[in-house]
């Protein structure tokens, strides 16, 4: 498997690609402001946008999408359908298919929904239903668009758990504005703002030195103590319970001074 | 909108197109469609008009389907004939193509909504034909990428069972077309109401100014003229 | 102008109760956030205001008693959650522009307006852009750079920080703040608190019923991360915060 980007220039975004090769398997963010191209990134990786300049070689490779917008992948009548319409019937009789699929469905939650119409499923389970089809599916390169929009937290804490297992085995590369969702399962990410960072850093410090504006007060504090140098993480913010003990910790050291 | 003859009125160029795509598919004499060609080449060039790459391809290809129509079909009986036509079909779009870029489509639809409301009174029919080409204008090349993404997500999937696909595979994007157009109809018909849209009402628009009359007065003169003399 | 809910009744089109009774006057001027569960009626309140439904009893009026069916149409401006329903025109441009040509009272004023909220929204740039192209926070933009163009004198806002950025909402909060200090009356619906802080007064939408409470009342129930913080840090450190403030509580825990 390999995707080699050389000297790439979008349209519209006029994000600037001058090399990118991307890691053989892993979990990346995509990260960086509205605008900055990353959609159109991944619309390069599936071959629905010709760059403006540059190449883009693609060899031996089996990407999967999961797009912003889940009704740009439903085609069918029911869940059942939208499942296993790419399967031939040979392949749907096939008992570890049979397996793989009870798990998918279990894993998705998509049983009550089974012979259900994708159209009349609410936006959080259409995108589970998407996350199925390419779990199933399961491509060596896996593009997740905004994944956690419409999906409350108890999924996107499953949806992190699932990526996580899947780590190993497939590279998996993720734009999100979900900034403590995204931090708090993926390690590292490439920047992209005007060019796209040929090296992955850690995901913690893209946000912390990008100094991005922010409304969340406890994004606030923790940009300020960093700023001041107090000894606290760069993720300690995503969760207010960590960050309380973080904070504590600090306080005590502090008073006993 | 990079020429400077963007404050010309939309009415005006409108005009301009109709009278121009007229007397190019009545003008037969070579000579006459040589001098066209050069005369759009001109202004191509004295109002600086950057087109598209999708403009520059189509300028190219819809021309010689034209010639290659033209020759099936033998109207005229001479080999010259067809690529006569295929020039005369090019001269045509590329007008079309200068006038666009020195005016919206929808600014000549806001103009033309007022003018037959003042004509014809604020009739609800005007506004809401007024509207649906604002609409079409909008959404079809929404719809357009929406069968992209929805072919590249097939394509994907079929690559990853290794399948080649059926002749059902290349019309799926059909389904999820249909269901958003009428999915969302609704939400962009509360949006637009939302928005103050009414039927009735009048748009403001660029005021027709004495620059405009003088331009639509020489325009006619010159196609007057050019008709009697020329066809 | 005052707005006034006077036993306001929505249902849906199966007679199920949406919203109401709800009894309320809100002041020209305030700025009101509106918060609460999914599916409580949050969103029935904007599309309430904004024209759409209509109450099946009980009245929506202005101060000096014209009811919604009879407010001019400009009067109300919507900023939904979902722009690309909202985006109408084929570029941002062209978009604006419509709200200003639908609303504004000469050519001249329509071109000040656009140009306005242009440059208010940061988008001058992308002015000839297709709305097709637009990425998701672009397109958000879009639509309350149109909405702003479009003069209204009360603003609904449902989810702003739905497809925006930090950057983006941050944006849109000076403007949100600017509109208000105008005079405008707003409604600003979300469930993240980080908006209640523009507002007078904060409002608890549940299974259809409005009530109002203050500022921290409304965190509390949202059981906000911020206010878990505060909280723990009040009971672990023992010294009470006057209030919530970012800076305090940073000087407080690292004063170097």
């Amino acid at each position: 498997m390999a995707i080699l980007i050389e000297n790439m220039v979008l349209p519209h975004s006029q994000l600037r690609i001058p090399r990118w090769s991307a890691p053989r398997q892993g979990l990346y963010g995509i990260v960086g402001p509205n605008g900055s191209g990353k959609s159109q990134f991944f619309s390069v990786l599936m071959r629905t946008l010709k760059p403006r300049l540059g190449k883009v070689s693609i060899e031996n490779c089996r990407i999967g999408c999961v797009m912003q917008h889940p009704e740009h992948q439903l085609t069918e009548a029911t869940v059942r359908d939208e499942m296993l319409w790419p399967f031939s019937r040979k392949q749907q009789v096939d008992h570890r298919f049979q397996n793989q699929l009870a798990d998918v469905i279990q894993r998705w939650d998509l049983e009550v929904h089974w012979q259900q119409s994708p159209w009349t499923l609410s936006t959080g389970q259409k995108r589970r239903l998407i996350l199925a089809v390419y779990d199933l599916l399961n491509p060596d390169v896996l593009l997740l668009d905004e994944p956690s929009e419409g999906l409350d937290g108890e999924w996107k804490k499953r949806l992190a758990t699932w990526l996580t297992t899947r780590a190993g085995t497939r590279l998996t590369l993720i734009t999100s504005h979900d900034w403590p969702w995204l931090l708090s399962f993926v390690g590292t990410g490439f920047w992209c703002e005007k060019t796209l960072d040929a090296s992955p850093k850690d995901l913690g410090q893209l946000w912390y030195s990008h100094q991005l504006p922010t409304v969340n007060p406890l994004e606030q504090l923790w940009r300020e103590l960093l700023n001041r140098n107090a000894p606290v993480s760069w993720r300690g913010w995503i969760d207010a319970e960590v960050a309380l003990g973080q904070v504590v910790t600090l306080w005590k050291s502090v008073q006993n001074q | 909108m990079e020429v400077s003859a963007k404050s010309i009125n939309p009415l005006v160029l409108l005009q301009a197109l109709i009278l121009g795509i007229l007397f190019i598919f009545v003008s037969h004499t070579l000579w006459v469609l040589a001098m066209e060609l050069f005369l759009l080449l001109l202004t191509h060039y004295v109002l600086r008009v950057h087109i598209t790459r999708g403009e520059g391809i189509g300028l190219v290809v819809g021309p010689v389907l034209w010639t290659a129509l033209a020759y099936v079909n033998h109207q005229h009986g001479t080999a010259l004939s067809a690529p006569q036509d295929g020039l005369r079909f090019l001269a045509a779009l590329w007008l079309s193509i200068l006038i666009i870029h020195m005016t919206s489509p929808s600014m000549m639809m806001h103009h033309l909504e007022r003018r037959f409301k003042q004509w014809f009174g604020r009739r609800t029919i005007i506004g809401q034909v007024a509207l649906m080409a604002l609409l079409v204008m909008r959404y079809l090349p929404q719809l357009w990428i929406t069968a992209k993404r929805v072919n590249a997500d097939v394509r994907m999937r079929l690559q990853l069972v290794g399948g080649s696909g059926r002749w059902k595979d290349k019309i799926r994007f059909l389904t999820p077309l249909i269901m958003i157009s009428i999915m969302h109809s609704d939400r962009i018909a509360e949006a637009i109401w939302a928005r103050g849209w009414r039927p009735g009402q009048m748009p403001v628009v660029a005021p027709w100014t004495k620059r405009d009359t003088v331009i639509t007065v020489t325009l006619w003169t010159i196609f007057l003229i050019s008709w009697k003399a020329l066809i | 102008m005052d707005i006034i809910f006077d036993h306001v009744v929505v249902r849906y089109d199966t007679g199920k109760m949406a919203l109401g009774p709800v009894n309320l006057v809100v002041h020209g001027g305030e700025c009101v956030f509106v918060t609460g569960p999914n599916g409580g009626g949050k969103t029935t309140l904007a599309r309430l205001l904004s024209g759409i439904l209509i109450p099946v009893s009980g009245e929506l009026r202005m101060g000096d008693g014209i009811v919604r069916s009879e407010w001019p149409p400009d009067y109300v401006g919507w900023i939904q959650q979902e722009p690309e329903h909202q985006v109408v025109g084929a570029n941002i441009l062209g978009d604006v522009n419509l709200s200003s040509l639908w609303h504004a009272s000469s050519y001249r004023q329509s071109v000040a307006r656009t140009r306005q909220a242009l440059k208010d929204t940061g988008l001058e740039p992308l002015g000839a852009r297709a709305a097709e192209t637009l990425s998701g926070g672009e397109l958000h933009l879009a639509a309350i750079a149109a909405i702003m163009a479009q003069h209204a004198q009360v603003l609904v806002v449902d989810e702003p920080e739905t497809m925006l950025d930090a950057s983006g909402q941050l944006r849109v909060e000076k403007m949100l703040q600017a509109l208000n200090e105008q005079g405008k009356t707003l409604f600003v619906i979300s469930h993240n608190r980080i908006w209640g802080r523009l507002a007078d007064r904060h409002l608890w939408v549940q299974d259809g019923k409005v009530e109002e409470m203050d500022q921290n009342g409304a965190a509390q129930r949202l059981a906000d991360d911020w206010m878990t913080f505060c909280d723990g840090l009040q009971a672990i450190t023992d010294r009470p915060f006057e209030s919530c403030e970012v800076s305090q509580i940073g000087k407080l825990i690292w004063p170097f």
